[in-house]
């Protein structure tokens, strides 16, 4: 035995933080394969490293309004889609958790990449803030950020207080922000994101503009909607 | 015979320098060159004023240098400076009367304060291997090379750290 090979207690300690830190981080990054299933990495993180927020949890008879992310059957293939394809169309009913789980990508996007932009629009400003800063209740982004533990807060801070951020723009000290914008092609030719999101497009006004507008400069292109009559329709319906 | 009517002509101009350096002056907008200079008043450096405004440094130094804006430079400056001291006793006797704003603007003027994200570093620990080293002592009784604690650490039990319960459904 030599000396220099001996460790002290609480080098032990402080390198087993950083072991536990870099197993999650792990698998935040690249997901887990289990029981014959990989669930990856954004969804691993959003259901074990942060809570959603729930308005109804009065009426659901829960102690707060954060919970987990519900173990949803079809959150793995959605998850998988979302990583692999460039331009996805959601067409999707209410209640489907659809707009968080797109949302929690976007975040989870955001955290792990430097530099990244993303762009939520949809009908009105105020609706697509919800999506992203919000500010009583707090928007979805900002309540996946807010929620997570206090180490992953460390690994990625935001780039100034929360309190000083709009309620349509999260920025994180990486470099990467989640910005929205209202309806109008215009607004998205203000910006060079690398995923841009649309929420509701059945139901907003110039949204294959929009789409047309974003798709040259965009790397991702991720459009949800109920059913509704327009362009989106047209666009699922197509063979 | 008629005579042809000679069209009268204006004079030429001399010809134009196809090249109008060495001028010295600038042919930036007024408004970027107050801009300039106002930013210079405040002690931005050239370098920052040139990322701010999204100009050549040297476009910086050249509107810094030209002699009439030295001359404005140096008007604004001495009338900056006499109002320096009205503005220390006003700020003085703000503090003392408690001015929550003004407490904090000597603070970050002063660099007590600074804005969170100046200090604010992410980084990355490293691995010193502590943890499997004294794993593998506790386990045989000797205390191991590099090589083999990185070896042991993969039979070590993984504890995640998580919000609640990991699931693996």
């Amino acid at each position: 035995m030599t000396a220099e090979a001996a460790v002290t207690a609480h080098e032990s300690i402080q390198d087993r933080d950083v072991f536990d830190e870099d197993q999650t981080l792990d698998r935040i990054l690249y997901g887990v394969k289990c029981k014959g299933y990989w669930t990856p990495g954004p969804l691993w993180w959003l259901w074990n490293c942060t809570r959603t927020f729930d308005n109804h949890w009065l009426e659901k008879g829960l102690d707060g309004p954060h919970r987990s992310f519900p173990h949803l059957p079809y959150l793995k293939w959605l998850f998988a889609k979302m990583l692999t394809e460039p331009v996805v169309f959601f067409p999707k009913s209410r209640e489907m958790m659809l707009s968080w789980a797109v949302i929690g990508y976007c975040t989870w996007f955001c955290q792990i990449f430097a530099s990244t932009l993303v762009l939520v629009q949809s009908q009105k400003l105020d609706k697509s803030s919800e999506l992203v800063k919000g500010k009583e209740p707090p928007g979805y982004s900002y309540a996946l950020y807010d929620q997570q533990d206090p180490w992953l807060k460390a690994r990625f801070p935001l780039a100034i207080r929360p309190e000083d951020l709009p309620a349509d723009k999260l920025v994180w000290q990486n470099g990467s922000a989640i910005q929205a914008i209202g309806r109008g092609a215009d607004q998205v030719r203000l910006y060079h994101p690398t995923i841009y999101v649309v929420d509701e497009a059945a139901f907003m006004e110039e949204a294959g503009a929009s789409f047309g507008a974003a798709s040259p400069v965009a790397k991702q292109m991720l459009i949800i909607s109920s059913a509704g009559p327009g362009w989106f329709g047209d666009v699922c319906s197509e063979e | 015979m008629t005579k042809k009517k000679e069209r009268k002509r204006q004079p030429r101009t001399a010809k134009r320098p196809k090249h109008s350096w060495g001028t010295g002056r600038s042919r930036m907008r007024p408004a970027v060159q107050s801009q300039v200079l106002g930013m210079y008043l405040t002690n931005h450096k050239q370098r920052q004023i040139a990322r701010t405004i999204g100009i050549d440094r040297e476009s910086v130094t050249r509107i810094i240098s030209q002699q009439e804006n030295q001359i404005l430079l140096s008007g604004y400056r001495e009338a900056v400076m006499k109002i320096v001291p009205a503005a220390l006793i006003q700020a003085y006797e703000l503090v003392s009367r408690g001015d929550r704003q003004m407490v904090t603007d000597v603070l970050y003027g002063s660099r007590v304060f600074v804005q969170r994200q100046e200090i604010e570093k992410v980084e990355e620990r490293k691995r010193t291997y502590a943890y499997p080293k004294a794993e593998f002592f506790t386990k045989h009784g000797r205390w191991p090379s590099l090589k083999e604690a990185i070896e042991f650490e993969k039979t070590i039990e993984v504890r995640l750290l998580t919000k609640g319960e990991v699931y693996d459904g």
